[in-house]
């Protein structure tokens, strides 16, 4: 398969063309480089792409992914958004996608808007997992203008079609039966899938929204009127002219992370939470690293299942408790893939090929059940 | 807690000025954050090192050549406001 239409949403920024990142702020800014990402689109011969709005700097909890939309209605081969906090994972799961975000430091990130660099990833939205793992090879790679990148060359991401004999698979006890159906799938692949304890999950939602807050806060601290994009109409002064604009142009979320931020790298917080969290990140790694050394995969939900009504609070709520699962991709560095049904793989850093042979595993599964 | 008083200096501090209505529903926000904020004193993290990357990578450093950038124009063009080759911003000292 080649990839000919790929849905981008323009946090990925493209020459010339009007990149917004999902904010206002960013309502008229046309970039005057290609990210990496569009870059290696084009060498490859993807020049049919079309631009998708995330929400605001696909940072939401809550809100979605205009690249994901745009694959689940048939729009594009593939989607290309940033995984920030699995939000974007748990988004194509919904829709009854596939989402890999790849190992930290396979792509590069130079053109992307960054909220939170320590944590997200540019990754790949896709109907068929041998597409996007296909993709996913096409923008991969070395890249001097990003000194996060692994110093691993080019790759080239490819599966035999051997099953999942002998492959174990952990589930954290944590989990409830939401993932039932997945078991069953890739139990039927010859997988064999076993509970295993994993008491750190639960601190894992503080810890992603303590550092990813404090990121986006110092990230959008260049948002001001004054080099790009949008200046409020109207302003007494300098400060009531960073003010008014940022007020007027940021989204709540935006804003509670701003704020959020800013109280986390306070003096008062800064050792309670701040460096707390961070400490706390080496031990969620390297409980996760452990239990990857018995388990070449770890099967976790995508995100909450489905919402209820409860209004926008209720949701924020229920989003950010599902970070204990979303997000340890994130904070651990570790490549992962969202499937339909609500299940979510994550394997060993570097090791995306177990994950497309899982992947496709499952979709075979699916395709036989749907004939059934 | 957060107060409505840690807020405005919050909103100080981020250069935001949030509407009376926006101030109370980011406190409710925030009291939820907090709350579970506290419960990583239950984590013993003594001896742990600070963890800034789930990769933790040397820098990386490219050779130092000359390479021709962006020129200012074209930086410019996407300011708010510019002139002769600077940002124009209101009047900072009097």
């Amino acid at each position: 398969m080649s990839v000919k239409k790929a849905a981008v949403d323009d946090n990925v920024l493209m020459q010339s063309r009007v990149s917004t990142a999902g904010s206002k702020i960013l309502g008229n800014f046309t970039p005057p480089f290609n990210s990496a990402a569009i870059s290696r689109l084009a060498e490859a011969g993807v020049t049919d792409i079309v631009q998708t709005k995330p929400n605001e700097f696909g940072a939401s909890l809550t809100e979605g992914f205009g690249c994901v939309d745009c694959v689940a209605r048939g729009e594009a081969d593939v989607g290309i958004g940033c995984d920030m906090n699995g939000s974007i994972r748990e988004k194509a799961a919904e829709a009854g996608l596939f989402f890999i975000k790849p190992t930290y430091g396979t792509v590069s990130r130079f053109g992307l808007v960054s909220t939170a660099p320590s944590m997200e990833c540019i990754g790949i939205v896709c109907r068929e997992v041998t597409d996007g793992f296909h993709a996913l090879s096409l923008i991969a790679g070395a890249d001097e203008k990003d000194g996060t990148l692994a110093d691993a060359g080019k790759y080239c991401f490819s599966a035999d079609d051997n099953g999942l004999d002998n492959v174990k698979i952990g589930v954290p006890s944590l989990c409830g039966d939401e993932m039932a159906e997945a078991t069953e799938a890739l139990t039927a692949c010859g997988a064999e899938v076993e509970a295993f304890d994993f008491p750190l999950l639960g601190f894992v939602p503080a810890v992603a929204y303590i550092i990813s807050a404090a990121e986006t806060s110092n990230s959008i601290s260049r948002f001001d009127g004054v080099k790009f994009g949008r200046r409020t109409e109207k302003y007494s002064n300098l400060e009531d002219m960073y003010l008014k604009t940022r007020t007027e142009c940021f989204t709540f979320e935006t804003k509670l992370f701003a704020l959020a931020g800013m109280l986390v790298l306070s003096r008062e917080k800064h050792g309670d939470w701040f460096e707390k969290a961070q400490k706390t990140r080496r031990l969620v790694k390297d409980a996760a690293d452990a239990a990857l050394e018995k388990y070449r995969i770890l099967m976790i939900p995508a995100g909450q299942g489905a919402r209820g009504q409860d209004g926008k609070y209720a949701d924020f709520c229920s989003s950010y408790d599902s970070l204990k699962y979303k997000a340890l991709p994130n904070l651990t560095g570790c490549p992962a893939l969202s499937m339909p049904g609500g299940a979510q793989l994550m394997a060993r850093r570097f090791d995306e090929n177990i994950l497309l042979r899982a992947g496709r595993c499952y979709q075979k599964q699916l395709g036989k059940e749907a004939s059934r | 807690m957060p107060t409505d008083a840690n807020i405005l200096e919050l909103e100080r501090m981020a250069k935001l000025g949030l509407p009376e209505s926006e101030r109370g529903e980011i406190r409710k926000y925030m009291e939820f954050l907090a709350c579970d904020f506290e419960k990583l004193r239950q984590v013993n993290t003594e001896g742990i090192k600070p963890l800034i990357h789930g990769i933790e990578l040397e820098n990386i450093f490219r050779e130092d050549k000359a390479e021709k950038m962006i020129g200012r124009e074209t930086l410019l063009q996407n300011a708010p406001e510019h002139e002769d080759g600077c940002f124009i911003v209101p009047m900072a000292l009097e």
